[in-house]
């Protein structure tokens, strides 16, 4: 059987809660990457939820 | 909403010295949400341009890979939007999830956009963008 890298305990437990840790959604960087995946949505249009499952 | 698992930040540390990562999801549309991944500058802005060249690339997709994890597990109606800043970024971001797809696909279902289409995830198509959410 194959363990999932992501069902170990210790890597859920990877990250820890920094109440000081500097907010970086108002970074420019970060609002100009959210408007290019806006803009890609609306010239692609967003893909069903069920098209994993349709294909298989 | 719960917003301690929308950021996150790690080191990466090599040869080059110790570069300040931050992964960010900030929702675009209703349950979708772009990630952004950059090192911090010196005046503390993000930025995608620079290179640490600490031979760790494969850590840092790597612990991409669990803040989406994270994500997720706080918010498991979301989607996550990845594309990269360049077609070779994209190209990285791939090769990443064709590395790991056996446990990938344990736990998410993965589509990616190809020629404009959304397709189910497969290795070796060039993608242009990922979308990832929780099974």
């Amino acid at each position: 059987m194959t363990m999932s890298i992501f069902s170990k305990k210790k890597f859920r437990d990877r990250f820890t809660v920094d109440p000081d840790m500097k907010s970086h959604k108002s970074d420019p960087f970060v609002l100009e990457k959210a408007e290019r995946a806006r803009e890609s949505f609306k010239k692609y249009g967003l893909p069903p939820r069920n098209l994993n499952k349709k294909e298989s | 909403m719960d917003t301690t698992r929308t950021e996150f930040e790690f080191y990466s540390e090599g040869p080059r010295g110790r570069t300040l990562k931050i992964v960010v999801y900030l929702e675009v549309e209703e349950d979708y949400f772009n990630l952004s991944f950059g090192d911090v500058d010196s005046f503390g802005k993000l930025n995608d341009a620079a290179r640490s060249d600490n031979g760790d690339t494969g850590k840092i997709l790597m612990t991409v890979g669990h803040t989406v994890f994270n994500f997720l597990e706080a918010f498991p109606g979301a989607r996550v939007y990845i594309e990269g800043s360049t077609p070779s970024r994209t190209r990285l971001y791939q090769m990443a999830i064709s590395r790991r797809w056996d446990e990938i696909t344990l736990c998410f279902d993965v589509v990616g956009r190809i020629q404009g289409d959304w397709a189910p995830f497969e290795s070796g198509r060039n993608f242009e963008a990922f979308l990832i959410s929780k099974k």
